[in-house]
């Protein structure tokens, strides 16, 4: 009979979110609805690397990045009270960081819609050069990641680098818990058919 | 298909469906037991256990950001708006940090602080020129340290996403900078500015902070 063998099948800590490690973000956030700048400044800096890959995974718009963990944390600072205390505090967060990127990917694909085709090609040249070029410049993560919708990208990026539950996922995505184990599962099928068709 | 062959392949869609949250070791322990005893039999599922694992290393390649957030809140200071809850007072109260100390010996009260604020603000933009020009001094931030803290005279790029290659070497050719690595998991290039033509290391960074297409320049500081 087949055993677990656990240096091999069984999960190990990988997650590289780490930085909620030795700040009590309770605190801070008590300290916020204060009006303590300091504890603000504090609070920004420890989410601001958090909130930096997550919504540069989710959109693959970098040059919005700045502008969204912006806007997250000063509704933070202006708003802390809207914290209910039903979920973790980065489970808030990481809700408000979603739906400013969402918003943000609305309004992008709609100045997209405005673009004349034809000045867009010229703009983009050569779509196999530039995939060759993409291949070169970018890790293999970077393009298969292109290929999911933003709420893949986020299931993905929760789940693996910030080593959140389902659970929580789903509060921040504002969906049914089933819906983030399905997005997951059809984003992996994808990424499964993207790596195959790489090594072909 | 009978009754418990078709039990037992819900059971492993089900399993598929939760070994993601198994590999990160976030499922209830129940959940986890329950997926345990599925996997010891199932050879499918321990093969994409593996796969999982691969694509969990690469979605956890390691950033280094720490800097921009530094950058990032000294530009949103000057913005922060008055709160709407400005009948709290500024300090925080009672049980509070040394830091919360501090901060409440310096203002006293509402009124103390709305003044602190018109002073802050009228003191900001000279602040701001002293930091920018007053290099040679004693005065130094993470955007402009001290010379011999600058790893060989590195920096720490992020170029927008809409620049091809080309640009990107053209943008590096005007700085006579080289680049050091592929980017990281955010897109950040290490450039050195090691020939003899390279310009000064803040003259480099103030040539790219210029550009609207670069979204990041930061000198590389060793600790």
């Amino acid at each position: 009979m087949l055993t677990l063998v656990h240096n091999k099948e069984t999960p190990q800590p990988q997650m590289l979110d780490k930085s909620t490690a030795g700040v009590d973000e309770s605190a801070l956030l008590q300290r916020i609805v204060e009006g303590d700048v300091l504890a603000f400044e504090a609070f920004y800096k420890h989410y601001y690397p958090r909130l930096f890959r997550f919504i540069l995974r989710t959109t693959r718009q970098p040059e919005t990045i700045e502008e969204l963990i912006q806007e997250t944390l000063l509704l933070i600072w202006e708003k802390p009270e809207r914290f209910n205390h039903g979920s973790k505090i980065s489970t808030w967060v990481f809700g408000i960081a979603y739906h400013k990127a969402l918003k943000s990917m609305s309004k992008a694909a709609r100045r997209c819609r405005d673009v004349d085709v034809d000045e867009l090609s010229e703009s983009i040249g050569d779509p196999l050069a530039n995939l060759a070029e993409n291949a070169e410049t970018q890790d293999w993560l970077s393009n298969a990641l292109n290929i999911l919708p933003a709420d893949q990208r986020a299931v993905i990026e929760l789940t693996f680098y910030h080593g959140l539950p389902y659970q929580d996922i789903a509060k921040i995505l504002d969906c049914p818990e089933n819906t983030v184990k399905t997005r997951m599962f059809h984003a992996r099928k994808k990424l499964q058919v993207f790596a195959e068709a790489q090594e072909d | 298909m009978n009754h418990s062959t078709s039990r037992t392949t819900d059971l492993h869609q089900q399993a598929l469906l939760l070994l993601p949250w198994y590999m990160n070791q976030s499922l209830q322990p129940e959940e986890r037991q329950q997926l345990e005893s599925h996997i010891r039999h199932c050879l499918l599922c321990r093969r994409e256990l593996v796969s999982l694992r691969k694509l969990a290393e690469a979605v956890t390649e390691p950033s280094d950001l720490e800097v921009a957030a530094e950058t990032s809140f000294a530009s949103l200071r000057s913005k922060l708006p008055a709160r709407a809850s400005d009948n709290v007072p500024f300090i925080s109260s009672s049980k509070t940090t040394t830091l919360g100390k501090l901060t409440r010996s310096v203002r006293q009260s509402a009124v103390q602080f709305a003044l602190a604020a018109s002073l802050l603000l009228a003191i900001i933009p000279l602040t701001l020129h002293t930091v920018q020009t007053n290099t040679a001094d004693n005065y130094y931030t993470l955007s402009a340290a001290r010379p011999e803290l600058a790893a060989g005279k590195q920096l720490r790029v992020i170029f927008a996403k809409s620049l091809s290659g080309t640009e990107v070497a053209a943008i590096l050719a005007a700085i006579h900078g080289q680049r050091m690595d592929e980017p990281n998991s955010v897109g950040a290039f290490t450039v050195k500015l090691d020939s003899i033509e390279s310009p000064k290391l803040e003259d480099a960074i103030a040539l790219l902070r210029s550009r609207s297409d670069v979204l990041l320049a930061e000198p590389v500081i060793q600790p």
